[in-house]
């Protein structure tokens, strides 16, 4: 797990990629934001942080080793203690329907990588204050 | 009227065919019937013997038939041919009987031409048909697909072999069933019964156009595809039957699939180093960064497009040994010399250090020497970069059966059991916590396989878990029967000029054998007892000089070798080359090959007139 310093105030976005740079590509992209990033490596670990930090915002890589960001999603819209998370996926799959899956699951949003920093701080935006 | 009276009468009258006849052959008394039906008059008819009126062909059989009347037989439906005026023959079918005492045969003989001729017709017309017929049947049971015909009650008429592998269903079972009787014997073995039986009927009505539909059968899974055509007869337009034809797809539809999957894969694993590229480049242009967070990005994009970079290689070399547009330059190999160069190109490691067990007397092995120094790289690759924590890397060879197998055994972090079978599928990747910061594109084992199994090899890991290490085996063809006697070796790394030379000296007759390194070349030296060699200077392993001064040691010195090479030798190493039966080509120019083949061809002509 790696954490950003942030006040205790701001608040937490958990993401969980497997891929180290698609993850300091996140902790880049909001580092001018006052906001607490949590790094989760695969999907369970996502999962056990989730739970613990109950995160404003998650960003989820689709694919990735343990539970898969789906199972995740809808483990999030199952749980009522996490009525308040949105959620961001990030998927490397461009097939429609992955995309479509993921959002009937629930998604707030998602983004198909490669994708542009601001095209994620305008997602992240409208999950923390919409 | 009188019974005499009476009787001559219905003589005359007779539209069948009257006559007596003399145990002489000649005819005695004939009715007019016989002038109306043959056009001779009585008085011609007995003017003859009557078997001169009779076809050649017919006489024998006429004349058997005689002799039995004779005997006191009658005579019941025997056909002859007659002869008419007009030359033309009809068809007579005759009833007889003798009279001994008078020695007469009394007959009656009838114009049957026209069913005879209309037997004839119908029995050719048959004869066709079923000529027809089996033909047909020959090409449906040769046919790869299934066919099944349906008659005009739409009963199975005809099964094809090959529609019974595909069902299950023997021929003998199918044959007058139903449609419906069909489903239900298809009942347990399909994974939709009801959607089969609802087609199979449509098939089996009355009046139906032509439509197609797909069952997916059980154990063993295959998706079937049938197509139904009605069988029309064509002045009528009456349907008449129906024919279904069965065609596996289960291979087409899997590999649509895999296709498919392969796509996605691919595209995934692009997008994901290039979201650092796009990324971290966009950050760099859009915002106001320190020096280390630049560096930083920068190094991620590098890596990354790097990673891109041994993606696309090793899919694009993936696709070359798929498609088989890479080919196998095989020849007779030492494996232990690759195995050494495979070895020092992977360069020292103290961490975790090479060590390699051969024995010095294996076989030569038959392969693609360059393919084969790729398959070790990529597994010894593997074992160090799966070894974190370092440890020994064995590697050794052994003869098993007609084949070589080498092993290259790690102590690093070793493959979970569910795993191993899957290691060698593309894009698979080993995905627990302790390997994540190692990298890879998930293509080197399939890679590794496919050129392991161009070879007609296969290749296996084993691993006793996670942290036990893991053991790698693949094995290679004995060159065996590759190896005979011949006339030239070739010893030269480059595949592609070995084959010019050896195409040349065919040309003169001789034959070649084709070394890609001077390990191999000593070891043929001896086995194919060339009597003449064609020798490449800049080698691998061992070097043509090295090579040369070994060869000139254990054959002596009259055995011709031409020495090819892209470097000037100094002077007098040319000369003193010279002296001892040597020639010197330079490959630069494009008649090279040539001149190698002429050379041997006239120094080899010479000495057997010298001899």
């Amino acid at each position: 797990m790696n954490e950003t310093e942030a006040d205790s105030n701001a608040p937490t976005v958990i993401i969980a990629d497997d891929e180290p740079s698609v993850r300091l590509l996140v902790q880049a992209t909001v580092a001018q934001d006052n906001l607490r990033v949590i790094e989760a490596e695969d999907g369970d670990e996502a999962w056990a942080l989730i739970q613990q930090w109950r995160p404003k915002v998650v960003l989820l890589d689709v694919r990735m080793p343990g539970r898969t960001g789906l199972e995740i999603l809808s483990a999030i819209k199952a749980n009522s203690n996490l009525a308040e998370t949105r959620v961001i996926l990030l998927t490397a799959s461009a097939a429609e329907s992955d995309i479509a899956a993921g959002l009937a699951a629930g998604a707030d949003a998602y983004l198909t990588k490669p994708f542009s920093p601001r095209e994620l701080l305008a997602r992240l935006d409208e999950a923390l204050w919409l | 009227m009188t019974t005499t009276g009476t009787f001559e009468a219905l003589f005359t009258l007779s539209v069948d065919m009257l006559c007596v006849a003399g145990y002489d052959g000649y005819f005695k008394r004939l009715n007019p019937a016989w002038n109306r039906t043959l056009g001779f008059t009585e008085a011609e008819l007995t003017a003859k013997p009557y078997l001169e009126f009779v076809h050649l062909d017919d006489r024998a059989a006429t004349l058997a038939e005689a002799e039995k009347l004779g005997q006191g037989e009658t005579t019941i439906y025997f056909r002859n041919r007659y002869q008419c005026k007009d030359g033309t023959y009809k068809w007579l079918a005759w009833t007889a009987m003798p009279a001994p005492a008078e020695e007469l045969i009394y007959a009656v003989a009838r114009d049957v031409t026209q069913s005879v001729q209309a037997e004839a017709d119908l029995k050719k017309a048959h004869l066709e048909a079923a000529t027809q017929l089996a033909s047909l049947i020959a090409v449906i049971d040769a046919i790869g697909e299934g066919v099944v015909l349906l008659d005009r009650q739409r009963r199975v008429a005809h099964w094809n072999k090959e529609a019974s592998r595909l069902t299950g269903i023997q021929t003998e079972q199918a044959l007058g069933q139903s449609m419906s009787d069909v489903g239900e014997m298809l009942r347990p073995r399909v994974d939709d019964y009801p959607t089969l039986q609802a087609h199979l009927a449509s098939a089996g009505g009355p009046e139906f156009e032509g439509f197609h539909f797909s069952v997916i059968t059980l154990q063993p899974h295959r998706e079937l595809e049938v197509v139904v055509s009605p069988a029309v007869l064509a002045p009528t337009g009456d349907q008449v039957g129906a024919v279904l034809v069965i065609r596996d797809v289960t291979a087409a539809k899997e590999l649509d699939r895999a296709k498919d999957e392969l796509t996605a894969m691919v595209s995934h694993e692009l997008r994901t180093p290039l979201a650092s590229v796009v990324g971290f480049t966009e950050l760099l242009l859009t915002r106001t960064l320190a020096e280390a967070q630049k560096h930083e990005y920068l190094e991620t994009i590098l890596i990354e497009g790097q990673r891109l970079t041994a993606l696309i290689n090793d899919f694009l070399d993936l696709q070359r040994m798929e498609g088989g547009y890479k080919r196998l330059d095989l020849a007779p190999c030492d494996l232990r010399a690759i195995m050494i160069r495979a070895a020092t190109q992977m360069g020292d490691d103290p961490k975790s250090p090479i060590e390699l067990d051969v024995p010095t007397d294996l076989p030569l092995v038959l392969a693609d020497s360059s393919a084969t120094v790729q398959v070790l790289t990529n597994l010894l690759a593997n074992a160090r970069k799966y070894s974190p924590a370092g440890g020994r890397i064995q590697v050794a060879a052994r003869v098993k059966e007609s084949a070589v197998e080498v092993s290259i055994h790690d102590h690093g972090l070793g493959i979970p059991p569910e795993a191993l079978p899957k290691i060698f599928s593309k894009f698979y990747r080993v995905q627990t916590p302790d390997r994540r910061a190692i990298r890879g594109t998930g293509l080197g084992l399939a890679i590794t396989r496919r050129i392991v199994e161009a070879h007609g090899g296969s290749i296996a890991a084993e691993s006793d878990g996670i942290g036990k290490g893991s053991r790698f085996f693949f094995t290679l063809p004995v060159a065996g029967d590759a190896v005979q006697i011949t006339d030239v070796l070739v010893v030269e790394d480059d595949a592609g000029f070995a084959r010019l030379v050896e195409a040349e000296l065919a040309i003169k007759g001789l034959t070649a054998t084709w070394a890609p390194d001077a390990e191999s070349g000593q070891q043929l030296a001896r086995t194919a007892k060339p009597r003449a060699i064609v020798l490449d200077l800049i080698l691998p392993g061992i070097q043509g000089e090295d090579f040369l001064a070994e060869i000139r040691a254990s054959l002596g010195s009259s055995l011709p070798v031409v020495v090819v090479s892209v470097k000037e030798l100094e002077a007098d190493a040319t000369l003193a080359l010279r002296s001892s039966g040597t020639t010197l080509v330079l490959k630069k120019h494009a008649g090279a090959p040539r001149e190698a083949a002429d050379w041997i061809s006239g120094s080899l002509t010479s000495r057997a007139v010298a001899q």
